[in-house]
């Protein structure tokens, strides 16, 4: 099973989500924005990020963006899970090397299978 | 009921299956058992703080290391008349449910350990209106011991008024 | 469900605050602060509120975050420019959304006529944005959206598909290892590569070299192997070998699609990480965790003073070492207990917060400007004081709006601007949270409250009362002056309420008023409802403890006219007035004394004027921890609860409001009592 880092500041969402990774056997660590996303990511070397897009200090995008300069997040995958879907927002998504992104509200069985796919 | 009888282990010794063990006290010349999982200790008598419109048998509250705990005298309890407490008497805190009470007899006797089928019905019509105080009978060599059943004895004290 | 319902209430608990921030952004923009950062931070609690109410499907929410969203990022790009005009659009919208919020979190319900007009209104700005950024009615199917255990079974056979890597494949994160591994699931039987490995010199991190033939063997539906690729169509191209190429989703974005078709408009993302290290850092914890460390602590306070009385009674054992020592502990125990109380204290912000929107509301309905004015939002209360203190504000709020503000023209008339003001403030002083709602309108009709007061029987004829009292007439029970029941005032619900509720909180509330210049109503709170300041009294052998926040002063029997009536009940005069005698012997059901009392304290029961207890003795004003009596007993009329005194003996401590009432033979009042 793997590592998860899970990252939102809703934390109502952020708990479904982590809630939802550990019902398919995933151990999960948790922030609540990029910042301290990226300290968690140094800290404890995630097998696969999923991270909100819209937070406070640092969003997603510029997230994925740090965290892929880190030797940590070289080829980690690192999905965007977000309501909006404007193209501007997908082509961002992949300048940054985003590997994908998960349409909000989410499926379990949909974040499980991605895991399972990705890390 | 059986006095643990191994000579080799005291009173208080790990109960076997199936047998439970009583915390008893005196009030007066009788002898009431609670089960020792209820007992959460045993406290010499301070005076207690007297409570407006407090129930005929109630002493008022104690301070039980910063919990405020309501004493009741088991003997007025049982339709006697209130305990002429001194230092010499006990309260026995116990759990009834979420809530702690004392429980202010004259003396706490002994531990012992009952099998359940040591344990006989109280006869109908005995024990009045107090039917429901005592929850079953055990003889031993000391004489009969009364257990108590305290949430019929103080549940009734214990409903919030919410 | 259950577990749903544990995230549901944590939704709405985060949605208090976020919108509490939204408003605050808002009301920031309407100000004309274009901050990025400001309108960045008002963009994100819109979206967090609509993501929640995503997941948990609260449709009209959804849909009216979803617009205001659009807008926000509208605004947020550059492409909308906040005119004061879409600045107060979106401070209605903010309202607006918090009423939907409101609804959700009761379940459901008809929303107020507000939302669907400021709706249309977002849909009008909305519009200017253009038909791209218009909002889409279904959010499009993503790459990954699909569920594979929702499709059904297919007909065994051989599928093939190319997989070619694009050159960011594994920058961003993609393994084709793993990807293999997880379709063996699906039924991949091989993956080939395809020619020639290169050479490993040419091998970068970044760049897949390697193309492959994938062969599956699988009973799965086409759909199900194409959706399985979606997380990385973004990253390779796939390829049905077999024919037709996977179907695509209907708009995801392809693998052939540019990588950067356009530039996107700068983030304001900069000036958020900057703004960020001002961010304090907090941790949410369970109230019932802190309150054990509050009970904790106090019963420190209380052993503190137990070990100093005790080591007090023991000759000599009071060196002056061990004074020294005692007095540093005492101290560091106070200021142990001051912080901890403090986690318990929050900003009264979020209810302040909420204030705005009322006075907006009523504003309309009652067709009178006004404009709400705060101060010292920061300043704390106690969690459980803030939590009911929403309900009395807007009380007074609407009193203020509803009586106290007069109409524009009467405004005019009187030389006043059209627009009333309204100041709504907080301050710590001392032990104690002062809030004062002050507005400059025609202040209290004394005339008007003096002749309802009559009619009601509340003041008998001929009595006279000084201004002060007859302002306070209004915080008498069903007492109000509104000629006719206005539906924002409401029927039957007066200033009573709000001041019962107030002295429920351990807080009393009074009014000032000037005729044509005001009304200043000023509530006063205890810091914590743990702590109280209270006067330790002897009745008998029995001490008690008066909250001080109902003690008005102390008299001397043989300095006052007693009086006893017909009826046997007695009362005393006290500065030309006559005040009810309470024996708290006789009420609390104490043994009747050896000698008569000879002390009376004068105590305020907020509803019914003032009432004078007799007591023995006054042993002195001290600082005590609440304790509870329900925890392990019930209720006790009369009592609020009680208090460990330094020699470690439990106090009670009275409630005066309801001593009083059981002092009463049953209901009836008697008026004379008011004054």
């Amino acid at each position: 099973m793997s590592l998860v880092l899970a990252v939102d500041d809703t934390r109502a969402l952020r708990n479904m989500l982590v809630d939802c990774l550990r019902s398919g056997g995933h151990d999960v660590i948790e922030a609540s924005d990029g910042v301290e996303a990226l300290e968690q990511l140094r800290a404890h070397k995630p097998d696969i990020v999923i991270t909100d897009l819209n937070m406070p200090r640092m969003n997603g995008l510029d997230f994925i963006e740090a965290a892929r300069r880190e030797p940590e997040g070289r080829g980690l995958p690192m999905l965007l899970l977000t309501t909006e879907t404007a193209q501007e927002l997908k082509d961002r998504a992949r300048q940054v090397k985003a590997t994908g992104w998960i349409a909000k509200p989410f499926d379990p069985d949909q974040i499980l299978s991605l895991v399972a796919r990705l890390a | 009921m059986t006095r643990t009888d191994s000579a080799a282990a005291p009173e208080a010794d790990a109960p076997r299956s199936g047998q439970k063990q009583y915390v008893t006290f005196m009030v007066g010349d009788r002898t009431y058992g609670v089960d020792i999982v209820s007992v959460r200790e045993i406290k010499q008598w301070t005076p207690a703080t007297m409570l407006p419109n407090q129930p005929a048998y109630t002493r008022g509250v104690l301070n039980l290391r910063g919990t405020i705990v309501p004493v009741h005298d088991l003997r007025a309890r049982f339709g006697g008349p209130l305990t002429e407490a001194t230092d010499t008497h006990v309260v026995v805190i116990v759990w009834i449910g979420q809530q702690t009470i004392g429980i202010l007899v004259d003396a706490v006797s002994d531990i012992i350990t009952v099998s359940p089928d040591d344990v006989r019905p109280v006869p109908a019509g005995v024990g009045g209106a107090d039917e429901k105080a005592i929850s079953g009978l055990v003889n031993t060599e000391a004489g009969l011991v009364s257990l108590l059943d305290l949430e019929g004895l103080f549940a009734a004290n214990s409903e919030n008024a919410a | 469900m259950e577990e749903d319902e544990d995230y549901e209430a944590l939704f709405f608990a985060e949605c208090a605050d976020l919108l509490g921030d939204l408003q605050e952004q808002l009301d920031r923009i309407a100000d004309g602060d274009e901050d990025p950062e400001t309108i960045n931070a008002a963009f994100r609690a819109v979206h967090s509120v609509k993501g929640g109410a995503a997941a948990f499907g609260f449709t009209d929410l959804i849909g009216f975050a979803h617009i205001f969203e659009t807008v926000m990022d509208g605004i947020r790009s550059g492409r909308l420019e906040t005119t004061p005009d879409l600045a107060m659009i979106l401070v209605r919208a903010g309202d607006a959304m918090a009423h939907l919020v409101e609804l959700a979190s009761q379940g459901g319900g008809e929303p107020e006529a507000i939302v669907p007009r400021v709706k249309a209104e977002l849909e009008e700005v909305a519009a200017q944005l253009g038909a791209e950024a218009a909002p889409k009615p279904q959010p499009e199917p993503e790459p990954a959206a699909e569920s594979a255990s929702q499709m059904g079974e297919a007909a065994s056979r051989e599928i093939r598909i190319r997989f070619a890597p694009g050159p960011d494949f594994f920058a961003r994160g993609h393994d084709p290892l793993r990807i293999f591994r997880a379709a063996r699931e699906l039924g991949l039987m091989s993956a080939e590569v395809e020619g020639e490995a290169p050479p490993l010199s040419d091998l970068s991190f970044e760049a897949c070299p390697f193309v492959w033939t994938l062969t599956f063997d699988t009973d799965r539906p086409d759909a199900e192997i194409d959706a399985f690729f979606d997380v990385c169509a973004d990253a390779a191209s796939i390829e049905r070998l077999d024919g037709e190429t996977p179907t695509e989703p209907t708009d995801p974005p392809t693998p052939t699609e540019p990588a950067a078709r356009k530039q996107p408009p700068p983030q304001p993302a900069a000036s958020a990480k900057k703004s960020g290290s001002g961010v304090a850092r907090s941790l949410r914890v369970d109230l019932a965790r802190v309150d054990k460390l509050v009970n904790l602590v106090g019963e420190i306070v209380i052993t503190q003073a137990v070990l100093a009385q005790k080591l007090a009674e023991i000759d000599g054992a009071m060196t002056l070492e061990a004074g020294h020592s005692l007095e540093a502990l005492n101290r560091q125990t106070r200021e142990l207990q001051e912080s901890v109380m403090t986690i318990r204290a929050q900003p009264v912000k979020s209810v302040f917060s909420r204030m705005p929107r009322i006075v907006r509301d009523l504003s309309e309905t009652l067709g009178k400007r006004a404009r709400l004015v705060i101060s010292g939002e920061n300043t704390e209360v106690d969690t459980t004081v803030i939590e009911e203190l929403t309900e009395p504000l807007t009380h007074m709020l609407r009193n203020s709006m509803d009586h106290g503000l007069e109409s524009a023209e009467e405004r005019r008339a009187a030389g006043k601007p059209e627009e009333g003001v309204i100041h709504l403030s907080a301050e710590h002083r001392g032990e104690r949270v002062i809030i004062q709602i002050t507005d400059d309108g025609r202040g209290i009709d004394r005339d008007r409250v003096l002749a309802k007061a009559m009619e009601r029987g509340l003041v008998g004829p001929g009595e006279s009362l000084t201004p002060e009292e007859i302002d306070a007439l209004i915080f008498h029970p069903g007492f109000s002056t509104s000629e006719k029941v206005s539906s924002v005032s409401g029927r039957g619900v007066g200033m009573d309420v709000v001041k019962k509720k107030i002295q429920s909180l351990g807080g009393r509330c009074t009014v000032r008023s000037e005729p044509g210049k005001g009304t200043e109503f000023t509530i006063t709170l205890p810091l914590t409802l743990a702590v109280l300041d209270g006067m330790t009294i002897r009745v008998g052998s029995e001490r008690f403890v008066l909250p001080l926040s109902s003690v008005i002063e102390a008299v001397r029997l043989e300095d006052c006219d007693v009086r006893e009536m017909h009826d046997g009940s007695r009362m005393i005069g006290v500065r030309g007035a006559y005040l009810r005698l309470i024996s708290l012997r006789k009420t609390l059901g104490l043994p009747p004394a050896d000698a008569p009392e000879t002390m009376a304290v004068v105590a305020d029961t907020e509803t019914d004027g003032h009432v004078a207890l007799l007591v023995d003795e006054l042993i002195g004003q001290r600082h005590v921890v609440l304790k509870s009596l329900e925890t392990n007993f019930k209720r006790i009329d009369g009592v609020s609860g009680a208090t460990i005194l330094g020699d470690g003996r439990v106090a009670l401590i009275l409630d005066v409001p309801s001593l009083a009432s059981l002092g009463l033979p049953r209901r009836t009042m008697q008026q004379e009592t008011v004054h």
